[in-house]
């Protein structure tokens, strides 16, 4: 049965080669650059551009709300087996499943107490 | 038999003979047409000129894509830094064709508005004549890049830098 993909991996490597070979081969055949380079850090806008734009304000609530989503995500995913498991682990893995969603707990209400679940008093 | 014709019997190269054919066969334009040269320059890739025949019909709208440069058209002073920022974000190695006699020097238009001669501003390879040249005088100059290049001349940007030091 692994015989028959055998042409796979031959087509597979294949197809891992010829990117890595233009790559590399850029990379071989590459000439130094001339003095003027650099226009070439900045956007393309037409021959007009200005160079770099200067750092926008934003809103630090998303990257707070994006990495808490992950954390709480985690636990979700621990969450799942339990869920389809749930005859067989009996009232044992609920009770442990408990303890592991207090911990939790503890860090969501210490989150919800800071303040990182607001966004802010601005209209 | 000399050298080069024992080459060309056995199919031998030297790498940078290889690499130069490689670059002559898909020299990339970008699109820099200014007036009416551009019109010209556009019928180059219609069929009757035919320009794919030499990989070129790829003209690339980012210069960091593009090889060669071909300006053509009157060259305003307005114009003159965006052409010379473009130039500077083409990557090495690229040559410059200043195709029209406006981008070869100023043209028919001797007057304060209009840069008397793109070779002011970037080192030009190849300078294609006629007001404005037919699309075969256009591919004639590309030829003759292309047979310059394979000759092992240096772009222009090279034969600056080394003349300067």
């Amino acid at each position: 049965m692994l015989r028959d993909w055998l042409p796979f991996l031959i087509y597979g490597l294949m197809a891992l080669a010829i990117p890595v070979s233009m790559i590399a081969m850029s990379f071989v055949f590459a000439q130094r650059p001339s003095r003027r380079t650099q226009a070439r850090t900045i956007p393309f806008e037409s021959g007009v551009s200005e160079g770099q734009m200067p750092a926008q304000r934003f809103t630090v609530s998303f990257y707070l709300t994006a990495m808490l989503f992950i954390v709480f995500d985690i636990e979700i995913v621990f969450l799942y087996p339990l869920a389809v498991q749930l005859n067989a682990l009996g009232w044992f893995g609920f009770v442990e499943f408990a303890f592991f969603v207090l911990i939790l707990l503890v860090a969501y209400v210490y989150i919800w107490r800071k303040g990182a679940l607001d966004w802010g008093t601005s209209g | 038999m000399g050298a080069d014709e024992l080459e060309r019997a056995l199919g031998l190269t030297t790498l940078e003979k290889a690499v130069r054919w490689a670059q002559t066969k898909s020299m990339w334009p970008d699109t820099f047409g200014l007036a009416c040269c551009a019109i010209e320059m556009m019928s180059i890739v219609s069929a009757r000129y035919d320009i794919a025949r030499f990989g070129m019909e790829a003209f690339r709208s980012s210069p960091r894509q593009a090889d060669l440069l071909i300006v053509s058209g009157r060259v305003a002073h307005k114009m003159a830094a965006p052409l010379r920022q473009i130039y500077d974000q083409m990557l090495e190695p690229k040559w410059v064709i200043a195709m029209g006699a406006c981008a070869s020097s100023g043209g028919m238009f001797n007057n304060y508005t209009i840069l008397q001669g793109v070779d002011r501003i970037v080192p030009v390879d190849i300078y294609v004549p006629f007001c404005p040249p037919r699309p075969e005088a256009l591919m004639e100059g590309i030829i003759r890049l292309h047979e310059a290049h394979l000759a092992g001349i240096a772009p222009a940007y090279e034969r600056k830098l080394a003349a300067s030091q």
